[in-house]
C-alpha cells in the first residue's frame, strides 16, 4: 500500500518540484501583475510570463528535443567516450543548465559521471563524450588525469538509446560532425520547434518586418538631423558594455547585455542569441521589463538634465513628406546600412522592407498582414519562446541580478545621452530642439515619444512634441540595429 | 534548450581574440554616429530637393489659379449680365469674385492638371433645402 502510494507520488509532478521553481513562480506572478494589472508592455510580458510558468512546471513533452544525431560542438579531439551502442541515455525530467567544461566540475563528480553514475544535483542526464577543443591550453591540465579544464562536456540531448557511436577516443572531429546517433520513441516537444524561430534567428527579423510596416518615418525625413539624437542614445549601449565588462562578463556577453540600452526587444534577442545564448532569458526579460518601465525611468533624468526654459521650447511644425520621399528613404537606409554593416542586414533589411510595403500603397493586403497577423503571431511565439528559457536554475543566478542592474544603467545612460545631444545641437544651431525629444532616441517605440510629449506638456500645456519625438524614436531603432551589426562584426566571424 | 547552452559556452570559449575594450567603445560609438549622420545628410539633401519642387509646384498652382480666376471673373461678368435679366438675386451671387474663385479652386482641385476652362457659372437648381426635403420624402415608400 505504502509502496503504491510512493510510486504514485513519484509519478506526479510534485516529486520534481524544487525551490528554484517555486521562486520562479513568484517572478512569473510579478511579470503577470505588471502586464495584466499595470498594463506594462502586456503584449510581450504576458507570453513571456506564461512561457516562464510552463518552464518552471514539471512539464512533459513540451520542450524536449527529438532524438537525432549528436554533433561535436567544436573542432577538436575526442578525449573520452562514455557510451557504447545500445546504451540507454537520459535527460532530466526538469530542464537543468549543465556544466559545459571539465573545469566546471570537481574531480569526484567527474569520475562518477565518467562511470555513468547519476550524481545528485545533476539529475539523470547522461554525459556521453568529452571533446578537447583546438584552442585548449596545456596549462589547463588537471593533475592525475589526462583531462584539461577547457575540455568540453557533451551531454545527451534526448531520452532514448544510442543507435551508433561514430567516433573513437583520440579521433579528430570538426564542429558539427556526428559523434553518435540517438533514437527515441518520442518526437520533439512543441516548444522545441517554436524555439527554432529564435535559435535560427527567424523571429526577430520578422518582428522588424511588422515594425517597419507600422512605422511612419515621415517625422524623421522631415527633420533628418534628429537622427543624431537616435545615434547619441546608443551611448547607453556602449556605456553598459563597459559596465558589463567591469562586472566580469565576457566581451560577447557584454555586447549582448549592452544592447538592452537600445530599448529594442527583437534586437536584444537577436544579438543575445548570436553572442550569448545562455543569457537570452535574462537579457530579454530585462529589455522588455525596462521598456515597460520607460515612463518611470526616463522623466527624472529628463528633468534633471534640462531647465524649465528648455522644456518649454516649441519646435517648428514638420513639413508634410511625400510618398516618393518615404520610398527613397527606405531604399537609401537599406543600401547604406547593408553596405556599411552587413551583419545588420536581417534587421535593417526587414525593417525597411516592411516600411516599403506600407508606403508604396499598392500592396495594402501585405502591409496589413505584416502590421497585424504576422507580427501578432510572431509576438506570441517569440514571447513564449523567451519565457520557456526562464528555468529556475538558468534565471536565478547572480549574473541575472547583474544584468537587471546593468539594464537600468543602460536605459539611464541612453536617455541622458539623447537629452545632452539635443542640448549640444541647440548650442551650435539656430533652429532649436526641445531637449525632451532627445530621450526618445532610445527605441521603445512609441512609449519613449509619449514620455517626451507628456513631460513637454507638463512644462507647457500647449506644446505638442509627440510627432517631433517620433523622429529620434524611429532613428533609435535604426541606430540599435546598427550597433547590433557592429557587435556581430567585432565578435563573430559571420555565419 | 540544451543546444543553446552548449553552443553558447563554446562560442565564448573559442572566440578569444577580442579587440580591446576602449577601441570597441570609441570606434563603435563613432561608427554609429557617422553612419546615422551620413543618412541624415543624404535625407536632408533629397529632402531639400523635394521642398524646392513642392515650392515650385505651389507657385505653378497659384499662377494657374490666378489665370482661372481671371477668366472666370470675365465669364461671370458676361453671365451676370445675361442672368441679370432673369433674376437679380442669383446674379448678385455669381458676381461675387470670391464665390467665383472658390468654384474655380474646387474645379482645379478635382481636375488637377487636366486642361479645363470654366465657361459659365450658374446657380444649380432650386436650392439645397428643397433637394433635402425631396430626398427625405422619396426615401420612404407609403404603404
Amino acid at each position: 500500500m505504502a509502496d503504491l502510494l510512493q510510486r504514485l507520488y513519484e509519478n506526479t509532478g510534485f516529486s520534481h518540484l524544487d525551490w528554484r521553481m517555486l521562486a520562479m513562480w513568484v517572478v512569473v506572478g510579478v511579470l503577470l501583475y505588471l502586464a495584466v494589472y499595470r498594463k506594462f508592455e502586456p503584449l510581450l510580458l504576458v507570453p513571456i510570463a506564461f512561457g516562464a510558468m510552463l518552464a518552471n512546471l514539471p512539464t512533459e513533452g513540451i520542450i524536449n528535443k527529438p532524438a537525432s544525431v549528436l554533433r561535436s560542438p567544436v573542432n577538436g579531439e575526442v578525449v573520452f567516450a562514455v557510451v557504447q551502442e545500445g546504451d540507454p541515455v537520459r535527460l532530466n525530467a526538469v530542464e537543468r543548465v549543465m556544466p559545459t567544461t571539465v573545469g566546471d566540475l570537481d574531480q569526484e563528480i567527474l569520475s562518477r559521471l565518467l562511470n555513468g553514475e547519476a550524481v545528485e544535483g545533476f539529475g539523470a542526464r547522461s554525459l556521453l563524450f568529452i571533446v578537447r577543443p583546438d584552442t585548449t591550453n596545456e596549462t589547463d591540465a588537471i593533475a592525475q588525469t589526462s583531462l584539461r579544464k577547457s575540455d568540453i562536456l557533451v551531454w545527451a540531448e534526448a531520452d532514448g538509446r544510442v543507435v551508433s557511436v561514430d567516433v573513437a577516443i583520440g579521433e579528430r572531429v570538426f564542429k558539427g560532425e556526428p559523434l553518435a546517433e540517438l533514437h527515441s520513441e518520442h518526437s520533439g516537444g512543441l516548444f522545441h520547434y517554436i524555439q527554432l524561430g529564435v535559435i535560427l534567428e527567424i523571429f526577430p527579423p520578422l518582428i522588424f518586418l511588422g515594425v517597419g510596416a507600422l512605422t511612419d518615418f515621415g517625422p524623421l525625413i522631415a527633420n533628418p538631423r534628429v537622427l543624431l539624437l537616435g545615434a547619441a542614445a546608443q551611448f547607453g549601449v556602449f556605456g553598459t558594455f563597459i559596465g558589463a565588462q567591469l562586472f566580469g562578463f565576457s566581451a560577447q556577453a557584454s555586447g549582448a547585455i549592452g544592447i538592452i540600452g537600445g530599448a529594442d526587444g527583437p534586437t536584444s534577442i537577436f544579438l543575445a542569441n548570436s553572442l550569448a545564448p545562455e543569457l537570452l532569458a535574462p537579457i530579454a526579460v530585462s529589455a522588455y521589463s525596462y521598456m515597460a518601465l520607460v515612463p518611470v525611468l526616463q522623466p527624472p533624468i529628463m528633468r534633471l538634465l534640462t531647465t524649465e526654459k528648455e522644456r518649454r521650447i516649441r519646435m517648428k511644425s514638420l513639413r508634410p513628406v511625400s510618398r516618393i520621399e518615404k520610398l527613397i528613404f527606405a531604399v537609401i537606409v537599406t543600401i547604406t546600412c547593408v553596405l556599411l554593416v552587413p551583419p545588420a542586414s536581417p534587421l535593417i533589411g526587414m525593417l525597411m522592407f516592411g516600411n516599403f510595403l506600407r508606403e508604396c500603397k499598392v500592396v495594402d493586403r501585405l502591409s496589413k498582414a505584416a502590421q497585424n497577423e504576422l507580427i501578432n503571431i510572431i509576438t506570441i511565439f517569440l514571447g513564449s519562446s523567451v519565457g520557456i528559457t526562464m528555468t529556475g536554475d538558468r534565471f536565478l543566478r547572480a549574473e541575472t541580478l547583474g544584468i537587471m542592474v546593468l539594464g537600468v544603467l543602460a536605459f539611464c545612460l541612453a536617455t541622458g545621452a539623447g537629452v545632452i545631444m539635443a542640448k549640444v545641437m541647440n548650442a551650435v544651431s539656430k533652429q532649436k530642439i526641445n531637449p525632451l525629444i532627445g530621450s526618445a532616441g532610445v527605441s521603445a517605440v512609441p512609449m519613449a515619444a509619449r514620455v517626451s510629449q507628456v513631460e513637454g506638456q507638463k512644462a507647457d500645456p500647449g506644446n505638442f512634441l509627440l510627432m517631433h519625438a517620433m523622429g529620434p524614436n524611429v532613428a533609435g531603432v535604426i541606430g540599435t540595429a546598427l550597433v547590433a551589426g557592429f557587435f556581430l562584426t567585432v565578435f563573430t566571424s559571420g555565419h | 534548450m540544451s543546444y543553446i547552452g552548449n553552443i553558447a559556452s563554446v562560442d565564448t570559449v573559442t572566440n578569444t581574440e577580442s579587440p580591446e575594450l576602449f577601441g570597441i567603445v570609441v570606434i563603435g560609438f563613432l561608427f554609429v554616429m557617422v553612419v546615422l549622420a551620413l543618412i541624415a545628410a543624404v535625407t536632408a539633401i533629397f529632402g531639400a530637393f523635394f521642398v524646392k519642387k513642392a515650392a515650385a509646384d505651389l507657385v505653378k498652382v497659384s499662377r494657374n489659379l490666378e489665370k482661372t480666376a481671371e477668366s472666370t471673373k470675365s465669364i461671370a461678368e458676361t453671365n451676370s449680365q445675361m442672368i441679370a435679366a432673369r433674376d437679380d438675386k442669383e446674379t448678385a451671387e455669381v458676381e461675387d469674385p470670391e464665390v467665383a474663385a472658390v468654384i474655380s479652386a474646387a474645379v482645379y482641385t478635382m481636375l488637377k492638371d487636366r486642361p479645363h476652362r470654366i465657361v459659365s457659372i450658374r446657380p444649380g437648381g432650386p436650392g439645397w433645402a428643397q433637394e433635402g426635403r425631396r430626398q427625405i420624402f422619396s426615401s420612404h415608400r407609403v404603404r
